[in-house]
C-alpha cells in the first residue's frame, strides 16, 4: 500500500501572529510543520512500521524553505518528499483550498496513485479544513476527516471520527479514500539525529506550480485582516455582594 | 524581646568606625531589636495609606505561607508583619521608621531562592517587606533596547514585554513565572544563558536602592539611561548579589540583547563524560557564536523526570543505558540551545556540528518546531521540581573546572553516600548544571522522607565544601548564600576580604535591620 501525506509549512504553533501592512506578517517568523499534518506523518509512518503500508511519500506545497518541512517528514520515516514550489502565500491571501486540492489531485491521478491519503483536519494558518473534503469530492472517493483512530479493517479502513456529541465509527470499504487528521490520532514522534542524517539522503523532487496548467487563483477575495481587539483588563471588586451585582448588571450572566 | 539602651558614651564609641572588627564584636553581642507595638503598626499603616491588603499581621496565612522558603528547609519562622509597599517613597518611608525604632526587615520579591534568604528566621522574627506590589515597567526603548522597572515586576513578563518589541532580557530561570527581577539582581541570579549574554550585573545600567535609614540611592536609574557611563564608583553594582543586606532595591535600568529570530534546541545523549566534554568542545567550535546554552542532566536526574510522567521525553536513558559503551554514571544528557538571527545560517551551523558530533553521541533529537523546542527546555527546568516532590533534597550549587564534574562526583559518591549503605530507591544522587558556565548542581534526594536527616547533612558536609574548595571551585555558584551557606564564608575568603565586607554592611546598614542572620556569618 502506498500512502500519500500532504504536509503544510506554516506560522509556527508558539509564535505570536501579527498584523502587518493590512496582512498576516511572514518576514522573519518563525514556520514550521502544520501540528495536524505532523500527526499525519505519525500515522502514516506507524502504518508503514506495522507492514500495512509499503511506501510513504510527503507532499508539500509553497516555497523553497517547505523542503526544511518535507526534510522533517522524512526524518520521522517518510521515503520520499515531493516539493510543489510557488510562490504565492499558502495561508489563504493567495493560494486558497480548491486550488491546493486541485494540485494534490493531479500529483495524485497522474503521477503517485496511491491507496490512502492523509492529511491534517486543518492548517492552522488558515483554519479551513477544506482541502480534505475538496479532495475526496474531486477524486470521487470515500472519506473520514477529524479521526481520532485509524486502524485497517479488511482491505480498507476502520476510522473513529471526532463529533462535537462523540465518536462515530466509519468502515471505509474501498480505497483510495481521505483521511484527515485530528489532535487525538496519536503524539507524532521526535526527529531523532540519525533519522535526520538520513532524511538528508531521501529524494525529493520539486515541480514548479505554474507548469502544472491549473487555474490557482483564489476563489475568495480576503477583504480585511485585524488583530482581535484587545483583552480588557480585569477588575477586582470589594466582597461578594458587589461580584454578584457586577454578575447580574454587567456580565449579565446571572438572572 | 528585651531591648538594650545604650549609654550615651558607648554611642559615641559605636559612631566611630575606626576599628571595624572591635565595633562589629561589640555590636553583635548587643543585637537590640525592638519589639513590634501598635503604635508602629498605625505608623506604618498610615504610611501605606490604611490599605488593608498592604499591611497583613502574623495571623493571616498568607503571612506563614510567605515566612517558608521555596524548599521547605526554612520556615515558617513567625513574622511579625507583612508590609506590601507600593511606591520607592512608601519604601523609603518604612525603612526610615524601622532604622529610627530598630526593627528588624527581610525584603521578599518571588521568594524562589533556594537558600532560605527571603524568609524571617527564628532568631529575630523580622518583618516581611515583599516587593510585589513594585510590579510596573516603566519605560523600553525600542532602539536601544534598555527597559526600566520597578524591582516587583515578575521576570516572565518582563521577558514577554521586552520580546514583544524584539528585545531579549538577558536572563532566564526556571523560576522565571514567579521569582522578581529585583530578587534577581540583589542575589545576582545566574541562569542557563549566562555565557553568551553576561552576567546579569554586567547588564545593569541603573539602579534604585533605598537604603537602611531610608535614603534613596538612584544610580542612573529616574534619568540618563544609558549603556556607557564612566561618571562615578560604580556603587550600584555592590548592590547586586547582596541578597538585601545593604540594601532594598526598588528600580532598575537594564541593558537588553536582541531578541533572536532563530532559536533551535537538541538533546544528545553520550555514553560517557569524556564525550560530554568532546561534545562541549565541538558545540563552542562549531556553532560558536549562536551557542547560547548547554545544560546537562546525568541519567539519574533524567530517569526521575522521565518517571514522573509529566513530559514526553526525546530520548530514555532505559534504552540507551543498555548500550555497552555506555560507562559509570551514564548516560549523559546535553541540552543544546542556539539563538541566532537567522535560521538558514543556524541550520547549516547545525549540520556542520552534527556531522563532527555523530560518533560522539550515541543519539540524539533536533527540535523541528518551537513547541518541541519549549517542551525540551520544560524537561531540564522540571529537574528541580522534580526531586523536590520525592523528598527532602540536599541542594550543593557549585562551580568547578568543567573536566572535573563527573570525577568530583564520583568521589563524593564513593566516600560519603556509599559508607552510608542507603538503597537506590531510598537515596538518590541527581546531578544536573549549566555545564557551560562550569556550574554544577548536586542533588540528594531521601526519596519519601520529607525531614532534614541529621546523619546524611553530616555524611556530606563539610566534606562536599571543603572538597570544592580544593579543587578550586566555589561553593556557591549561583544560589547566594541566605541563610544555608553564610557560615562557610569564612572558608572561603580571609579575614582581610571578610573584614572588608563586614564594613561595608557596617557602614550601609549600621543597626542591622536589613535581612539579619544572612549573607554574613552569625558567629564571629
Amino acid at each position: 500500500m502506498k500512502i500519500l501525506v500532504g504536509v503544510k509549512r506554516v506560522v509556527d504553533y508558539a509564535v505570536k501572529v501579527r498584523v502587518a501592512q493590512g496582512t498576516v506578517e511572514l518576514a522573519n517568523v518563525k514556520q514550521s510543520m502544520n501540528p495536524f499534518c505532523e500527526i499525519a506523518v505519525e500515522e502514516a509512518v506507524r502504518l508503514k512500521e506495522s507492514k500495512i503500508a509499503k511506501e510513504v511519500v510527503a507532499l508539500s506545497i509553497g516555497p523553497k524553505q517547505c523542503t526544511e518541512t518535507l526534510r522533517t517528514a522524512l526524518a520521522m520515516g517518510c521515503d520520499r518528499g515531493i516539493h510543489i514550489q510557488t510562490d504565492l502565500r499558502t495561508d489563504y491571501m493567495e493560494l486558497q483550498p480548491l486550488a491546493i486540492a486541485k494540485m494534490f489531485q493531479q500529483i495524485i491521478e497522474q503521477k503517485e496513485n496511491p491507496d490512502l491519503i492523509l492529511l491534517g483536519k486543518q492548517g492552522i494558518d488558515s483554519d479551513c479544513g477544506q482541502v480534505g473534503p475538496m479532495l475526496a469530492g474531486l477524486l470521487q472517493c470515500p472519506q473520514v476527516t477529524f479521526a481520532a483512530k485509524v486502524e485497517s479493517h479488511d482491505s480498507g479502513f476502520l476510522v473513529e471520527r471526532e463529533t462535537d456529541a462523540g465518536t462515530e465509527s466509519i468502515h471505509i470499504q474501498t480505497l483510495p479514500a481521505v483521511i484527515t487528521c485530528d489532535l487525538r490520532l496519536n503524539e507524532p514522534r521526535y526527529a531523532t539525529l540519525p533519522n535526520i542524517m538520513k532524511a538528508k539522503k531521501k529524494p525529493v523532487e520539486t515541480i514548479l506550480a505554474e507548469t502544472m496548467g491549473i487555474d490557482l487563483t483564489p476563489r475568495n477575495q480576503v477583504l480585511q485582516v485585524i488583530e482581535p481587539p484587545p483583552r480588557k483588563d480585569g477588575i477586582k471588586v470589594a466582597d461578594v455582594d458587589a461580584l454578584i451585582e457586577k454578575l447580574k448588571n454587567e456580565a449579565k450572566v446571572l438572572a | 524581646m528585651a531591648s538594650i539602651f545604650f549609654s550615651s558614651s558607648r554611642r559615641k564609641i559605636l559612631s566611630c568606625s575606626r576599628s571595624p572588627p572591635f565595633i562589629f564584636t561589640l555590636r553583635r553581642l548587643h543585637q537590640p531589636y525592638n519589639s513590634l507595638t501598635e503604635s508602629d503598626i498605625q505608623v506604618f499603616s498610615e504610611i501605606l495609606g490604611h490599605n488593608p491588603s498592604l499591611l497583613l499581621p502574623a495571623s493571616d496565612p498568607i503571612v506563614t505561607a510567605a515566612s517558608t522558603d521555596w524548599t521547605g528547609h526554612y520556615g515558617p519562622a513567625p513574622a511579625r508583619l507583612l508590609l506590601r509597599p507600593q511606591t520607592t517613597a512608601q519604601v523609603s518611608a518604612l525603612l526610615r521608621y524601622c532604622h529610627e525604632r530598630r526593627l528588624p526587615i527581610v525584603p521578599q520579591g518571588g521568594k524562589t531562592g533556594l537558600v532560605g534568604g527571603s524568609v524571617p528566621t527564628r532568631a529575630h522574627q523580622e518583618i516581611i517587606l515583599q516587593l510585589q506590589q513594585m510590579n510596573q515597567i516603566t519605560a523600553l526603548d525600542p532602539l536601544m533596547g534598555i527597559v526600566t522597572c520597578q524591582a516587583g515586576v515578575v521576570l516572565q513578563n518582563l521577558q514577554d514585554y521586552c520580546a514583544d518589541q524584539g528585545w531579549l532580557v538577558p536572563l532566564d530561570l526556571g523560576a522565571k513565572g514567579t521569582c522578581q527581577i529585583g530578587g534577581n539582581l540583589s542575589t545576582n541570579a545566574g541562569g542557563p544563558y549566562f555565557r553568551k549574554y553576561g552576567s546579569l550585573a554586567g547588564n545593569v545600567l541603573g539602579l534604585e536602592v533605598v537604603l537602611a535609614d531610608g535614603r534613596i540611592l538612584d544610580y542612573n536609574y529616574r534619568q540618563r539611561n544609558n549603556l556607557k557611563d564612566n561618571t562615578g564608583y560604580k556603587w550600584h553594582q555592590l548592590f547586586l548579589g547582596s541578597e538585601g543586606t545593604l540594601g532594598i532595591i526598588t528600580g532598575v535600568t537594564l541593558a537588553c540583547a536582541p531578541l533572536p529570530r532563530s532559536k533551535q534546541a537538541a538533546f544528545v545523549a553520550c555514553a560517557s563524560y569524556n564525550q560530554v566534554l568532546l561534545v562541549l568542545q565541538k558545540a563552542r567550535q562549531y556553532l560558536g557564536e549562536i551557542l547560547a546554552a548547554m545544560e546537562s542532566m546525568d541519567a539519574a536526574i533524567w530517569t526521575l523526570v522521565e518517571a514522573s510522567g509529566r513530559h514526553k521525553m526525546p530520548l530514555s536513558a532505559e534504552t540507551l543505558r543498555s548500550d555497552s559503551a555506555v560507562l559509570e554514571g551514564g548516560p549523559f544528557f546535553l541540552l543544546i540551545d542556539t539563538h541566532g538571527s537567522n535560521a538558514d545560517h543556524d541550520q547549516e551551523k547545525w549540520q556542520t556540528f552534527l556531522e563532527a558530533v555523530q560518533n560522539d553521541i550515541l543519539n540524539g533529537v533536533l527540535a523541528q518546531d518551537m513547541k518541541q523546542y519549549q517542551s525540551f527546555w520544560q524537561i531540564r527546568e522540571s529537574a528541580n521540581p522534580t526531586v523536590a516532590q520525592l523528598g527532602y533534597t540536599y541542594k550543593y550549587d557549585v562551580s568547578l573546572p568543567i573536566a572535573q564534574f563527573q570525577d568530583w562526583i564520583q568521589e563524593m559518591r564513593l566516600e560519603r553516600l556509599g559508607p552510608l549503605g542507603r538503597t537506590e530507591s531510598s537515596l538518590v544522587n541527581a546531578n544536573w548544571g549549566h555545564i557551560l558556565d562550569g556550574n554544577l548542581h548536586f542533588n540528594v534526594t531521601t526519596i519519601g522522607e520529607r525531614e532534614v536527616q541529621k546523619d546524611l547533612v553530616n555524611a556530606l558536609e563539610p566534606y562536599v565544601f571543603h572538597s570544592i574548595l580544593k579543587r578550586g571551585g566555589s561553593i556557591s555558584a549561583e544560589h547566594g548564600l541566605g541563610q544555608a551557606k553564610n557560615h562557610l564564608l569564612p572558608s572561603v575568603h580571609n579575614e582581610i576580604t571578610l573584614d572588608w565586607m563586614r564594613s561595608m554592611k557596617a557602614l550601609l546598614d549600621p543597626k542591622m535591620i536589613l535581612n539579619p542572620g544572612k549573607f554574613l556569618p552569625v558567629s564571629s
